[in-house]
């Protein structure tokens, strides 16, 4: 009797082994897949939103002044901070598993960036990086020579 | 007289399993030895790189580590500094080429990337890290470079990761 009992134990225990054998590598394979997947996702999210923000502010700028469209974008959550650097250059900086990098997109010499928070050549973006669904405003100003990025609260 | 039988039982039971025991332990042994269980080989090997400076090729030979990209960002760059790194505590160190291969024509760092050329990158003597033939290995690839067009030129940085098993030579 207690050998059954002996044997059902152990039999008990090889089932919970070869369970975990194959569960532990599955785990750690998918883990991994799956972070480098997401490195690829989050630079195409980025790249779709610098791309539509650029095209948007080369067609609000050759509308005219005045012109304007609001852009509904949905933030990926590693974006760390959005500038615009000597009115030209849109900079997106992200972390990833990777590290920290750049994404940066440039506007048509001859269309000038603005933003509401410019000091210097740098001009700041930073309320529309936070992470989840963002309304831009991208408009014509001045005399139609500029294009400011701003927050669009509406 | 019965204690004595079924004594002789359990140590006929655990003899017989000692032995499915040891022949498991032998087999799993000879599995480990033979790297069946070096998981990290069935991951993916990839380069990774921000469609902006895609990676066309890449391959870890000998002790060199050589990668195609792809200026997709749009604009004329000037490359200024290239590095290999990884996140080990004795990180990964390589030779900076000494020349670039962009689309058949040699280049020396800093140097001008034109949109849409591709350039070979081959970095050589690289040691640490575990970098050793056979060897799954990892390469952190960062580049600093400004777009020549724009006025002030203000320098912007792009990391790459690119991860293979070490081929021989």
């Amino acid at each position: 009797m207690i050998i059954i009992k002996a044997q059902s134990a152990l039999e008990y225990l090889m089932i919970i082994a070869l369970t975990l054998a194959i569960l532990v590598p599955t785990v750690y394979l998918f883990f991994r897949a799956s972070s480098e997947s997401s490195v690829k996702i989050v630079d195409t999210q980025i790249n779709q939103i610098g791309k539509e923000i650029i095209d948007t502010a080369e067609t609000v700028y050759f509308s005219g002044k005045d012109s304007r469209i609001i852009l509904e974008l949905n933030m990926p959550e590693n974006v760390e901070d959005i500038y615009i650097l000597a009115n030209r250059e849109l900079v997106f900086k992200m972390t990833s598993d990777i590290g920290e990098t750049e994404a940066v997109f440039f506007s048509s010499t001859g269309i000038p960036l603005y933003s509401n928070d410019c000091t210097g050549e740098k001009c700041e973006l930073k309320d529309i990086a936070s992470y989840g669904l963002t309304k831009v405003k991208i408009e014509s100003i001045n005399t139609g020579d500029r294009v400011l990025i701003s927050k669009f609260e509406g | 007289m019965k204690k004595g039988v079924k004594s002789q039982a359990a140590i006929e039971f655990l003899t017989t399993y000692a032995w499915a025991f040891l022949g498991i332990l032998v087999a799993i042994g000879a599995l480990y030895y033979f790297g069946v269980f070096d998981f990290a080989k069935f991951l993916p090997q990839e380069c990774l790189f921000s469609s902006q400076f895609e990676c066309l090729d890449y391959s870890f030979v000998g002790n060199q580590v050589r990668l195609k990209l792809v200026n997709n960002i749009g604009e004329k760059i000037m490359v200024r500094e290239i590095k290999i790194t990884d996140d080990a505590s004795n990180p990964l160190s390589c030779t900076t080429p000494p020349t670039i291969n962009c689309e058949e024509q040699p280049k020396v760092i800093p140097f001008e990337w034109e949109k849409g050329w591709d350039c070979d990158y081959a970095f050589a003597n690289c040691q640490g890290s575990g970098f050793i033939v056979g060897e799954r290995a990892e390469a952190k690839i960062n580049i600093t470079y400004y777009a020549i067009n724009t006025l002030s030129q203000p320098e912007h940085y792009i990391i790459g990761k690119a991860k293979s098993v070490v081929q021989a030579p």
